[in-house]
């Protein structure tokens, strides 16, 4: 497995005939986000306006070019846009996945009826790293109490 | 008894040896086990924390390590709500107490200084790191940058807690490493992502651990011996963390700042892989210990992780892989573990069954308690201990399950006569069966019946298996031969609650498809995702059968411990049973069972077995029975409110002791 921090090159990395990686095809598809949220709306109904989940490419991780994919709760319901990520220190979202490409592959695919699942199990797994940028009382005012649970991240670790 | 016997047995475990200076009577170390909970939220020890010291003092361990001491006034280290602290002089007479307690039990007194960094600051809203790196728990505080001006400060404090301990009569200090607090962080890749002589390389990250051996060194003297904890593995090298080479690697650069011990750890909070729980196999994690003693020759390594039996710590260490035994939660288990080993009565001991109570509730900012031990947490009380019965008593117990015995023994042991009615062939009741299919490490929980088994024996206990204690035969006069009655009958799955099932359609109680009593065919609905429900479940699919789980609550594992809640999310995903959560069963027929979610789509699950976990009933129906016939009539365990293994052994034990 790809550690933070290790070269980009995974294999999962597939290239199209004019030379753009299917990874960076899926960062520019914000309309297809954007449709995957509309199609799954009700999973974010709980969140308060100005709540943000960051999605980071695994592979993207140490790259100064990143480019992180928010979803906001704005007053229409939940919007995608791409921001810059530039660190730890500067970033402003609550939460801040960071799968891997096959993971993201299959959270865009339109044809998947029940996309957060897998990445959901992989969080679970701790194969996707879910950083949990803002304080926990700070998350459940912000609606995330429902979400949080369902990932069931309560405990994991050295403490099992 | 035979205590030489023991203790040639088991030679090695027993030896005495010199270590940095001092007489030790034997190689087990008692570990830190963390952080009690019990104390006062401004860092004082209480009169509860010194009544359990006194029973750790008393275990037997040749060094006994007291639970870690936050060393900053801001608590900016404090890891845990009611954690002790030591960064000011008001605290020593406190720790003369329990240095006191611990050379009283002929034990070297070693006071471990913990700063919780990456699980600190507790009372602030924040905590320090290396490097501002965004938690990965949610219960844990956002991180800010320790500055360098910080680090100077947090190794002088570090060093002036080292002073104070050793003023208050410890004989050493221990510094901590283990599992993402401050030594970690900077240790690790993982958290230290800093750019100036504190990160980059292993060498500028063992910077900060160098300083502080130094510091803490010569702050304590050279008679006071160093112990500091490291990961063997991180366990979190997926993420960027410390691979083993460079965990080995910051042992050496310990060892060579002049150590007098490794105490070697693994895994950290955050690691995808467990480390301690009972689906770790014994001995899993010897290797690495062995590994650092290959290494490092002339430092003294101590271990202990997933390693509760004394005979294999003692065939380890004449394997030379260690040379302490580091033990914690199976003497939290049973605080006599070391004396029953040197006495040869190994049988005898409760061990830890590796449930994790303790460290669930530690999690919660609760006092930490003991599956197997009801009494840890409470030695303060009168009312826990096993004070001779002040009029002896003839006393029925109806139901030889973990309550039931629990009671039994605690009762004998006291004093009273005790009869137990059981109406199965078998002691355990129905843990015995939900203990054959558990997934994890089944001869833990055998172990509970197993030491209820062998205690009945020891004790003389009169157990009467195969005996159901009904109307008739109360009404036979039964009752009159008794002071006092104990119902500690259990639980039932309620099967009024589900719909009464289609004619000839067998709904199987899951205690019984448990027990053996009944086999399932090739395709089983399971009624209930509790721990009853997912335990079964898990080994029917194991054993072949095709299985569906059906709850009623959006998530499955409402019931099971928090440290074990993703065990069972994890085994369900990996094991491919499908949950049908939020849903409640319409019909049981020949075909199958109709459930219908929350939305009101109705689907039919095929099955040619149905079994019934939940919800659960209380077996009360003697309550009404006994109520006019009997002088005294008590209950206890699931009889009561259906709750599972540790609050029937809880119960128990205290009825025990009130009786």
């Amino acid at each position: 497995m790809t550690a933070i921090g290790s070269a980009v090159g995974s294999n999962d990395v597939t290239m199209n005939t004019n030379g753009t990686s299917e990874q960076e095809l899926l960062q520019l598809d914000v309309a297809g986000w954007q449709a995957l949220l509309d199609r799954h709306e009700s999973l974010f109904a709980g969140l308060l306006t100005g709540s943000r989940i960051g999605l980071l490419p695994e592979e993207d991780f140490e790259s100064p070019a990143a480019m992180m994919l928010v979803w906001e709760a704005t007053d229409q319901g939940m919007v995608a846009s791409y921001r810059p990520f530039s660190g730890f220190d500067t970033v402003e979202v609550d939460l801040l996945f960071i799968p891997d490409n096959k993971t993201l592959r299959a959270l865009h695919e339109p044809t998947n009826t029940s996309p957060f699942t897998d990445m959901k199990r992989k969080v679970r797994r701790r194969e996707t790293l879910l950083y949990v940028v803002k304080p926990r009382a700070s998350l459940l005012e912000r609606g995330y109490e429902e979400f949080l649970d369902s990932l069931g991240l309560t405990f994991v670790g050295a403490c099992r | 008894m035979n205590r030489m016997g023991g203790e040639q047995q088991l030679r090695h475990l027993f030896q005495p040896v010199k270590w940095a200076g001092f007489d030790v009577k034997n190689r087990v170390k008692y570990g830190a086990c963390c952080v009690s909970n019990y104390n006062s939220r401004d860092g004082f020890i209480t009169e509860r924390e010194l009544a359990r010291t006194k029973v750790i003092a008393a275990t037997g361990c040749g060094i006994i390590t007291n639970q870690g001491a936050y060393p900053d006034p801001l608590g900016e280290g404090k890891g845990y709500l009611r954690q002790i602290a030591l960064f000011d002089d008001k605290f020593i007479p406190q720790f003369e107490k329990v240095a006191r307690y611990i050379h009283d039990g002929g034990g070297v007194a070693i006071q471990q200084i913990l700063h919780a960094g990456r699980y600190g600051g507790i009372d602030l809203g924040y905590c320090l790191q290396p490097s501002v790196v965004p938690q990965t728990l949610p219960h844990f505080r956002p991180p800010r940058e320790i500055t360098k001006q910080q680090i100077r400060e947090t190794i002088k404090q570090h060093a002036q807690a080292a002073q104070r301990a050793i003023k208050a009569g410890f004989d050493g200090i221990e510094i901590t490493n283990f599992m993402g607090y401050l030594l970690a962080t900077f240790n690790s890749k993982f958290t230290n992502r800093r750019t100036d002589e504190y990160g980059g390389s292993v060498a500028n990250r063992g910077r900060f651990m160098r300083e502080l051996i130094h510091a803490v060194k010569e702050a304590a003297g050279d008679e006071h011996p160093l112990i500091v904890r490291l990961s063997g593995a991180e366990l979190m090298d997926r993420w960027g963390g410390n691979d083993e080479d460079e965990c080995l690697d910051l042992m050496q650069q310990a060892a060579q700042c002049g150590v007098d011990m490794i105490s070697v750890t693994v895994g950290w909070q955050e690691s995808p892989d467990s480390s301690i729980g009972r689906d770790v196999p014994p001995g899993h994690w010897n290797r690495l210990a062995a590994r650092a003693k290959q290494h490092l020759p002339g430092t003294p390594i101590a271990f202990g992780v997933r390693l509760p039996n004394p005979i294999m710590a003692d065939q380890c260490l004449a394997d030379g892989q260690f040379d302490f035994w580091e033990v914690c939660r199976p003497l939290l288990a049973d605080p006599d573990l070391v004396r029953k080993a040197a006495e040869q009565r190994l049988d005898e001991v409760r061990r830890c069954v590796g449930s994790l109570n303790c460290l669930s509730r530690m999690f919660r900012d609760l006092p930490y308690t003991c599956t197997m031990n009801p009494a840890l947490g409470h030695e303060v009380e009168p009312n826990y201990s096993l004070a001779p019965a002040s009029r002896r008593k003839k006393i029925m117990i109806i139901g030889a399950g973990p309550a039931g015995m629990e009671c039994a023994i605690t009762a004998t042991k006291r004093g009273h006569q005790v009869t137990v009615y059981e109406r199965d062939q078998h002691i355990g009741g129905s843990l015995l069966g939900y203990a054959a299919h558990d997934l994890a490490h089944k001869d833990d929980l055998m172990s509970v019946v197993e030491h209820y088994r062998v205690m009945a024996a020891k004790l003389g206990i009169d157990v009467r298996l195969g005996t159901e204690v009904d109307a008739k035969l109360t009404r036979g006069g039964l009752h009159h031969q008794f002071d006092a009655a104990v119902i500690a009958a259990g639980a039932r799955a309620d099967l009024e609650a589900l719909p009464v099932p289609d004619e000839g359609v067998p709904l199987v109680p899951a205690r019984d498809v448990a027990l053996g009593k009944i086999q399932p065919g090739r395709r089983a609905v399971v009624l209930g995702g509790g721990k009853i429900g997912l335990t079964l479940a898990e080994s029917l699919k194991t054993a072949g059968t095709e299985v569906v789980v059906v709850e009623r609550e959006r998530r499955i594992a409402g019931d099971v411990m928090p440290t074990w809640k993703w065990r069972h999310a994890a085994w369900i995903e990996e094991l491919e049973i499908p949950t049908m959560t939020d849903c409640r069963v319409m019909r049981i027929a020949k075909e199958g069972v109709t459930v219908v979610d929350g939305k009101g789509r109705a689907t039919l699950l095929p099955a040619d077995t149905v079994i019934a976990a939940s919800p659960a009933r209380s077996n009360q129906e003697l309550f009404a029975e006994l109520e006019w016939s009997i002088d005294e009539l008590y209950g206890c365990g699931d009889a009561l409110v259906p709750r599972g293994l540790t609050r029937a052994i809880h119960d128990g034990y205290r009825l025990g002791c009130w009786l």
